[in-house]
């Protein structure tokens, strides 16, 4: 495309005619903007000559017409020359607009302590709406099991599938490897007293304890909390939603409940598999470096873990599941209609699953110690 | 600006299917500069996927596609260039929902051209203006939008780098007859402007007689009518009357009165 020659725009000073030329379109338009003159003819009337313009544009008339209004300004009477019928249809329906560095809407500006101040109370809005969230998630749950409306099923198996099926080869994999690696970094300071065989009774504590749970439980904030608050916040901004309340239908009921059972039903058993796949990775890993026989290793598992240890890990799974999903639903419901929103939800929602996962996490560690489990 | 009336657009032996649906079969067509083309046709006729054949946004399983003179090869860096030509204006606006409407206007004016930002800000406002939005506008969010606003913010948008050929996809659905009818005036007063092209996808008959030089009737992805407004009315083919609303049985009485509003 050999359009170079006279591609951009010119201003040319000539007695008391200004003279345009080029281009005069938004691509070639900076070339006029370094060739303003900087002194024009001190007394008479100034004509602006268009007559060499070879293409104007919206942008270019603007230009203009800024131009002459400041001319106009400082008391100079301006008068265009040979103007084309297009150009000045163009000229007079820039003319005609209300002056657009009028409309100069000042960006807004916070001080740190407005900015701390609109931060606190977006979390104290958003804990009290989550909190009359929950509220109404529980009384669409008391009317299911009252009314004997009907559960839903088939879309809590969906859940279930998509929540716990899917995400047993990671929560495995993951898992296997925090028993490995737990087991490998016990065993470095054990086997300096000689007690390689306590591997069990830690590896055992901490994974049943602990690991499992936890792992289980980030695992799926991020996987499953995430598409919660996607797919609930994408069918918020496409209407969806209120197409279920058009029908009278409550999208609590509908969206939520199954979301929320199907994941307290899958995350106990995901629980179990992640306690299950860090053992066998703890246990790998003491047949390798210690040389501890997997018979040995279970028989020594039997006798320093209990029913109730175990027990203890899984309990949490369902108080997990509960969060997470509604956390997950809550932002999802939260999100507005655009797609940025969605995506700042999402982020939301994951964050604050996986920080209230850990801070329960802590408050079962310190009920435990207090009735001494 | 006034060359010897070369074409804008033209299509050649255009065939598009999805899947084993055919949407278009072997369509050919030209459009002229500073033309004002109705794509019309009934729901799922393939008038939108047409136009996004030639906005380059989709790409037929065969035929060819000539854009001001050049013929499209889907590779390289040409089709940028050429799309740089043209607007288009999306149905419902996709205007980014992260950006205020000015910053969607001024977008392709920083992202284009050397302007400072100070003077893109300017011209970014000056169109806002000129599609009839309120000074204030710009600095709303596209969620704070009413539909109409949304169209018309969009229309600004498209309008931007001044294109040679705008293409539109229902511009006027969502809006009051009063604010359709204004946007009509302001595609006219651009045309007239700028010399612009405009390829509008439409159901708004009083739209396309009112400033439409040629309305082009896609029925079974063929083209059934390609002629000026106002001859199609007089069509014999019982399709056409069909799509205007003229119903066969009535006299021409009542196609008078139906037709003109």
């Amino acid at each position: 495309m050999a359009r170079t020659q006279s591609r951009d725009s010119q201003i040319r000073l000539d007695g008391n005619t200004i003279r345009l030329s080029g281009r005069w379109t938004s691509e070639s338009l900076e070339r006029a903007l370094t060739h303003i003159p900087r002194k024009l003819p001190p007394t008479g009337v100034l004509t602006v000559d268009l007559a060499e313009i070879s293409a104007l544009d919206t942008s270019g008339a603007w230009f203009i017409e800024r131009s002459v209004r400041s001319m106009r300004h400082d008391g100079r009477e301006v008068e265009f020359a040979n103007l084309s019928a297009s150009a000045r249809s163009l000229l007079e329906l820039v003319a005609a607009q209300v002056d657009p560095r009028e409309a100069r809407v000042p960006a807004p500006h916070f001080t740190v302590f407005e900015r701390t101040g609109h931060a606190t109370m977006v979390m104290v809005d958003n804990l009290y709406n989550y909190v009359g969230f929950i509220g109404e998630a529980a009384w669409h749950w008391l009317r299911v099991i009252t009314l004997r409306r009907h559960w839903r099923m088939h879309q809590l198996y969906d859940v279930v599938e998509q929540t716990g099926v899917t995400a047993v080869p990671i929560i495995a994999l993951l898992s296997f490897l925090i028993g490995l690696v737990l087991a490998y970094e016990g065993l470095v300071l054990l086997s300096g007293y000689g007690a390689s065989l306590f591997i069990v009774n830690f590896t055992g504590l901490a994974v049943f304890r602990e690991f499992g749970p936890l792992i289980a439980a980030i695992v799926v904030a991020g996987r499953t909390g995430s598409s919660f608050t996607a797919q609930l916040g994408t069918m918020k901004v496409s209407e969806e939603v209120d197409a279920l309340v058009a029908m009278g239908l409550s999208p609590v009921e509908v969206l939520v409940l199954p979301r929320i059972f199907g994941l307290v039903i899958a995350m106990p058993l995901l629980t179990v598999l992640a306690d299950l796949a860090g053992m066998v990775g703890a246990m790998f890993a003491a047949t390798v470096v210690a040389g501890i026989e997997p018979g040995a290793f279970i028989d020594r598992l039997n006798g320093a873990i209990s029913v109730s240890t175990v027990v203890t890990g899984v309990v949490k799974a369902p108080v997990f599941a509960l969060v997470i999903a509604s956390v997950g639903c809550f932002h999802g419901f939260k999100a507005e209609s655009s797609a940025e929103s969605v995506g700042k939800r999402t982020t939301q929602s994951v964050v604050q699953s996986i920080f209230f996962v850990i801070v329960i996490d802590a408050a079962f560690a310190i009920l435990y110690s207090a009735v001494g489990i | 600006m006034k060359a010897s009336a070369p074409s804008v657009a033209e299509l050649h032996h255009i065939s598009t299917r999805f899947g084993s649906h055919v949407i278009h079969e072997d369509i050919s067509l030209r459009i002229d500069r500073g033309e004002i083309v109705a794509l019309l046709g009934g729901s799922g006729s393939g008038k939108t996927t047409l136009m996004r054949v030639m906005a380059l946004l989709h790409r037929p399983q065969s035929g060819t596609v000539k854009l001001f003179g050049n013929q499209v090869s889907y590779a390289g860096q040409d089709e940028f260039e050429l799309r740089r030509r043209m607007g288009y204006m999306f149905q419902f606006g996709a205007l980014f929902g992260g950006l205020t409407v000015r910053h969607n206007v001024a977008m392709p004016l920083l992202e284009h051209t050397a302007l400072s930002a100070r003077l893109v800000g300017e011209i970014a406002q000056l169109k806002i203006q000129l599609v009839g939005l309120a000074p204030h506008v710009a600095g709303l969010m596209p969620s704070e939008l009413s539909g109409g606003m949304i169209k018309r913010a969009a229309m600004a948008r498209t309008l931007a780098l001044d294109p040679e050929l705008l293409m539109l996809d229902e511009p006027g659905s969502g809006l009051d007859p009063a604010s359709a009818r204004s946007l009509d005036e302001l595609i006219l007063r651009l045309r007239d402007a700028l010399g612009l092209t405009v390829i509008m996808v439409t159901h708004d008959l009083i739209s396309v007689q009112g400033i439409a030089d040629r309305a082009i009737l896609l029925h079974d992805g063929k083209i059934l009518a390609d002629d000026a407004p106002k001859k199609l009315l007089q069509s014999e083919d019982p399709t056409v009357r069909y799509f205007f609303q003229l119903k066969i049985e009535r006299s021409h009485l009542v196609e008078d009165k139906e037709v003109t509003l």
